[in-house]
């Protein structure tokens, strides 16, 4: 299948981080950062990084290390069973 | 005697009606009938209490209506309008009567006060929702509703020696159980609940199950059992600490999975796990905003989930086609169908101007103003998760991905499928507008959290952008494959199944044997009772198989010579003596 051609991935990668980062200044702008934060998630982009690297963490927990664990082909259950009821 | 004012039994009678009507008169009934439940429930008012003599000893309080029930209550009504709407155009009968009448059980359920009513009706969700999972031809179908019903078995069960022993102890109405002792009735209610509610490690019944379901009652499937638990732990179980964890490891375990998945209804069902999680932990952490958090996520759930499942099943109507790698470019062929995608796939995601985003934040503050910092960023961990897999990966590859030729259309998508969905989104729309729709009516106190400030605005949409990079760079491996996600229904699917039929050869061999045994010893044993004389071993009689008096008999002249003897000698002993 053609997905996304690396150019067009990359413009919006780029694209995504400029959104974020205009959506900081207009958190600043409010006064969203002027609080001393409560934790890490609180603070100028804290939130921004822990979406960033919260979705690395998941994509490489379920993808590298959940599916080679975890997978089988889709007959799995019906291989060599007559009584498929239960 | 009752009157119909009770949601729950209209439907009841909606069920009843529809099965029984031509197919033109059960569409008609089953999009309009639903409204009178509608009806009935704004004419419900809080405080509501009304009985009904059963038993010589035993009242039945089957309707009972305070905040809590209420505002469930409604989202079931909602619901049960929406998917009256949605399969009216269903041609079995018996679908359209289980799909009603286990609407009314779980509305019976939430207004039930008193524990007999609430096991009837639990026990009467799981028997009628069993057959909108039989009801679908396909072979895994046969299966994955007995594996269903063994699962509510159990938890039926569980409720039941619970509730045996509640009112054993005099208990005769529902009450929290949380701070009174943690006796068995406490730990078999719980377990009896959180089977329900999908608790992970006992939640694969409801990933195994609503994939296997019909097109209409998958929908059904998503927005009752689960939520009627999550009520069920609200009630009884509010407060308890040990659901956070249980609450936050659902959450997490389900947006993991999600990510692997393939099949667009199992990775649906995947966030039902997910999105209970939330409504869990709420209920564990039992300060009033945690449970007014979990309250709403229940309500908005049902809203979203089932429009996200309406959306899947409307795309599987279709195409006939199931799996997200054989799909691709369905935005373009159906863009009232995206567009309601979009709108439920950013209401889940807890995008602002969506519900998901005015229960979710609620709940995850709720965690966070209870001082639970890691229960808070654990729960947005999941939300990303939710975003990772429904946002991105189900929107791009089904419905922004060029198109793979795979899934031709085969039918058209009905009228009334188009407008359930919109209703959902619009409903999902509405109330993440105007949250006071909802908040309003949450049960547990004031509700002092706001949705829609600067920060968490900025903060929603920082995050979302940001998660949209990795996913953006590992895209090409982003694609699910053709694969079965090994879960916990393995144990009972595979070791515990070979286990049983181990059991089962082996008495089934123990039996044989004893019975070849049993069948060898009596013969002998019937052998030397026909000849007791075998048993002298003497050649005359051991080849005679039964006692024959002649095979034993002396002969006459035998006799007469003994007789004879005898007779001498005693007339020789008797003439000596004289």
């Amino acid at each position: 299948m053609d997905l996304m051609d690396t150019k067009k991935r990359y413009k919006l990668i780029l694209i995504c981080f400029l959104i974020a980062l205009v959506f900081f200044f207009i958190g600043k702008y409010y006064g969203v950062y002027d609080l001393p934060p409560h934790d890490f998630l609180e603070k100028p982009f804290g939130m921004a990084m822990f979406g960033l690297i919260g979705c690395g963490i998941l994509i490489v927990m379920a993808k590298i290390v959940m599916t080679p664990l975890l997978q089988r082909d889709e007959d799995y259950y019906q291989k060599g069973d007559d009584d498929e009821d239960v | 005697m009752f009157e119909l004012n009770h949601p729950g039994f209209v439907f009841f009678l909606v069920g009843l009606f529809a099965s029984m009507g031509t197919p033109k008169l059960r569409k008609m009934i089953l999009s309009c009938g639903p409204f009178v439940a509608l009806f009935a429930l704004f004419n419900l008012k809080v405080g509501t209490v009304e009985n009904l003599p059963v038993l010589q000893d035993w009242v039945s309080h089957y309707m009972c209506v305070d905040n809590l029930s209420g505002i469930f209550v409604g989202s079931c009504s909602t619901m049960g309008v929406l998917g009256g709407i949605f399969a009216c155009n269903n041609r079995s009968p018996l679908e359209a009567f289980c799909s009603m009448w286990y609407v009314g059980a779980s509305i019976s359920v939430a207004l039930a006060q008193d524990w007999i009513t609430f096991l009837f009706f639990w026990e009467l969700m799981a028997g009628t929702s069993l057959f909108l999972i039989w009801n679908d031809p396909r072979k895994e179908s046969r299966g994955a509703g007995l594996r269903y019903i063994l699962m509510h078995t159990l938890s039926g069960n569980c409720v039941l020696f619970g509730v045996l022993l509640k009112l054993n102890q005099g208990q005769n109405l529902i009450e929290n159980l949380t701070n009174g002792p943690h006796d068995a009735a406490f730990w078999l209610i719980l377990i009896g609940v959180c089977i329900n509610a999908a608790v992970v490690p006992l939640h694969a019944w409801l990933v195994d199950a609503y994939p296997s379901a019909t097109i209409t009652g998958s929908v059904f499937l998503s927005s009752f059992t689960t939520k009627v638990a999550v009520y069920a732990l609200l009630r009884i179980f509010g407060g308890t600490e040990l659901l956070i964890g249980a609450g936050v490891l659902m959450a997490l375990y389900g947006a993991l999975f999600a990510v692997m998945e393939n099949d667009m209804l199992k990775l649906l069902s995947y966030h039902i796990v997910s999105q209970v999680g939330y409504m869990v932990a709420g209920a564990g952490i039992g300060t009033v905003m945690a449970m007014n958090g979990a309250t709403a996520h229940a309500f908005c759930d049902i809203l979203f989930k089932s429009l996200l499942f309406m959306c899947c099943n409307a795309i599987i109507f279709a195409t006939g086609v199931r799996k997200i790698n054989e799909l691709g470019g369905m935005g373009k062929r159906y863009p009232l169908v995206f567009t309601c995608f979009v709108v439920g796939a950013f209401s889940i995601s807890g995008i602002p101007l969506f519900n998901g985003f005015v229960s979710k934040t609620m709940t995850i503050a709720g965690a966070g103003e209870a001082g639970l910092i890691w229960v808070a960023v654990l729960l947005e961990l999941a939300s990303i998760g939710t975003l990772l897999s429904i946002c991105f990966k189900m929107m791009y590859f089904i419905f922004m991905a060029p198109d793979k030729h795979m899934a031709p259309a085969k039918r058209e998508i009905p009228v009334n499928m188009k407008l359930a969905m919109v209703l959902g989104a619009f409903c999902c729309t509405a109330i993440g507008c105007f949250p006071d729709l909802l908040y309003r009516f949450l049960p547990f106190g004031p509700v002092t959290f706001v949705p829609y400030t600067t920060g968490h605005v900025v903060n929603m949409f920082q995050m979302t952008f940001m998660a949209l990079i990795p996913f953006l760079l590992f895209l090409p491996h982003m694609e699910p494959h053709t694969a079965l996600s090994l879960d916990t229904d393995w144990l009972y699917r595979r070791p515990l199944k070979k286990f049983f039929l181990g059991c089962t050869y082996l008495s089934f061999g123990l039996c044989k044997s004893l019975g070849h045994a049993w069948g060898v010893g009596t013969g002998q044993f019937m052998d030397v009772c026909n000849n007791p004389m075998k048993l002298l071993d003497a050649k005359p009689f051991r080849n005679k198989k039964r006692y024959s008096p002649d095979n034993y008999r002396t002969s006459i002249a035998d006799t007469i010579m003994i007789v004879l003897t005898v007779l001498f000698v005693c007339i020789f002993y008797f003439t000596a003596k004289m």
